[in-house]
Formats: structure tokens, sequence, C-alpha cells
């Protein structure tokens, strides 16, 4: 008769993903690429967002990979404002994993400095995988509720910053901001708060110079 | 809702360690869950249930340890075990603080029949 025997291990079942994406991170560092997730609930704004960073950096320098579960509608709004863009159709898959940011690379060019990636539109799924990047942002619409940061909060623990996007709207909603503000802070302490109107521009400027004051402290020569 | 994509990475990973390790059959795998994995344990071993079915582990029995999560207070720097959000400290009442354990999950043991 066979012996049983029983082994002890120690193997995270997301293994394979953060493998990848510590090779994709010494990838960024190398090539001094500065690489940024953007997680957010369909509809808060994100690829808007990202048009309007596009303003205030030099758009050969900048990548975009736009995560959808299908079309290629949101990498085709980034390229017809003049950035460069790829679409990662994920078909089922509710995130982005670090394996599918891999594949994109070979579309990045040489001169490459700012690597955005939009991930799928979801709160929950995408903060649990790290895509190897640099700056985690999360970001909550006024339209959605002032109770987000409580329900999603896994989100908001992993990222460096929040932004509270579609300030514009302010005047017509029940929305409080500081309540916003003070949960997100009791969730974590040192994130960092910005709010916008991505249709405004209100806001964006000071988002951009934090990224890139960010890519300055990164990579010192 | 990624059960689905975490079930066919344990049956990835159980390949691997099988094809390593010289194992004949794995009778029994065991996991540490962390309640803030954001995944649903009941959910989770349903589909590995189902999607196991298909493979070399239809015999194969998960069994899920629920873990609590662990936070480290940043103002008087004790641990404490926390379920939920915010994570309130119970000995200086301080809001936050750093997670240590439980939003991870990892296999812990094998029970296994060698070649």
């Amino acid at each position: 008769m066979a012996e049983v025997i029983k082994e002890s291990v120690s193997i995270s079942i997301l293994k394979v993903n953060e493998e990848i994406a510590s090779e994709l991170r010494h990838f960024f560092n190398q090539r001094r690429i500065f690489t940024i997730n953007l997680i957010s609930s369909p509809g808060s704004g994100k690829t808007m967002l990202i048009e309007r960073l596009l303003d205030y950096f030099d758009k050969e320098k900048v990548f975009v990979f736009v995560g959808d579960i299908e079309t290629e509608r949101d990498a085709k709004r980034i390229r017809e404002r003049g950035g460069k863009s790829c679409q990662i159709i994920t078909g089922n898959t509710c995130h982005l994993e670090a394996i599918m940011i891999k594949k994109g690379l070979s579309f990045l060019e040489d001169g490459t400095e700012y690597l955005f990636i939009e991930n799928v539109g979801n709160l929950v799924c995408p903060a649990s995988y790290d895509l190897g990047e640099h700056l985690r942002i999360s970001m909550i619409s006024t339209p959605e509720g002032d109770d987000k940061i409580l329900k999603y909060p896994k989100a908001f623990l992993t990222s460096d910053v929040l932004v509270i996007n579609k300030i514009d709207l302010l005047k017509y909603l029940p929305f409080d901001i500081q309540r916003v503000e003070e949960e997100a802070k009791k969730i974590k302490r040192e994130i960092k708060i910005f709010k916008t109107s991505a249709l405004t521009g209100e806001g964006v400027k000071e988002l951009a110079d934090f990224i890139k004051k960010e890519r300055e402290g990164r990579f010192k020569d | 809702m990624h059960e689905y994509s975490l079930a066919t990475n344990l049956i990835e990973i159980l390949r691997e360690e099988k094809k390593k390790r010289n194992i004949k059959k794995i009778l029994k795998v065991e996991l540490e869950f962390g309640k803030l994995a954001s995944a649903e344990p009941l959910i989770f071993k349903e589909i590995f249930d189902i999607i196991k079915k298909d493979t070399e582990f239809e015999e194969t029995e998960l069994i899920i340890d629920l873990i609590e999560p662990e936070v480290k207070c940043l103002n008087c720097e004790k641990d404490f075990k926390a379920d939920t959000f915010p994570f309130l400290c119970p000995y200086c009442e301080n809001m936050g603080g750093e997670l240590l354990r439980g939003d991870k999950i990892t296999m812990k043991s094998l029970e296994i029949i060698k070649d």
C-alpha cells in the first residue's frame, strides 16, 4: 500500500501573476517607463481623464494600454486625441492580469516615459492584481455616490492616489466630498487625494504635475 | 468575481507541483484563504470542484482554512485582528493600519502519494 505523505508548502495562488509583475517592474525600471494603473467603476471617467492628462504631457512619450471586456472604443478615443494606445480585450476577465500587460510590451516604442494602464471598469478584482506599476490610482466619480470608499476598501487600501472625478456635478448632487476624503484617510492615512473634472479640466493639471514629480523621484539620476 | 481564474491558477500550480515533486496522486490540498482576498471561498470551492473533473485532480479534496486579517497599528505599533474596514486599533483607537496578512490565498500543504 502506497504511503500517504503530508508536505508543507507555501505558494501564493497568484504566484504566476506576482512573478510576471516583478518581471514587468524590472522592465519598466530599466527603461525608465513610469507606469500608472488606473482603477475605477465603469463610467467614472477613466478614458476621459487620460485624454485630459495627455494635454499636459509630451504625447510622443506617453503610451496608454486600455483594458475592456470588448471593443476597441477606448483605444480609438486616445488615438483620436493624438495619443498612442493599444487595446487589451480581456474577453471574460473582469480585470487586467500581468500576463496581458506583458503581451502588450512589444507595442511600446523607444522613448516612452509614461505608461498609463486603464484597467477594466471594476472596483473589486483589479485591486488584487499587481501589474508591475509604480503608481496605483483608484478613482470614484460624484454620481456614483459618496459611500463607495468603505464598500470597496481594498481598491483604496492598495492605491497611492484617490481621484474624485466629475466635481463639476457637485452642485447638482447630494455628494459629501468631505465624507469621501475622511473615509479614504481612514482606510489609508497616506493616500493622496485629487479632485478633478475630466470634462472641464479642473484639477487635472495638479494630477499631471504630481505624476511627473513621482517619475522624477523614481528615476533620479 | 474572479474565482474562476483563481481556481484555474490552483489547477496549474497543482500540475507544476505534481511534476516537480514526483507525485503520483494528490489526495488533499489545503489553502489559507484570507478574508480580505477579494474572493468568495465557497464559490471558489464550487468552481474548483467543477473544473477539477476534467483534470488529473478529479479526486483531490480542497480544504479551505479562513484566515482572519492581521493589522499593525501605525500609531502604537501593536498587532491586532480585523475583519472589517476601516481598521480600528483596539489598544489606542487609531484608525488605519498596515495589513500584515489576510489578503492572500496561499497553498499550505499537500497530502500526496509519491511515485
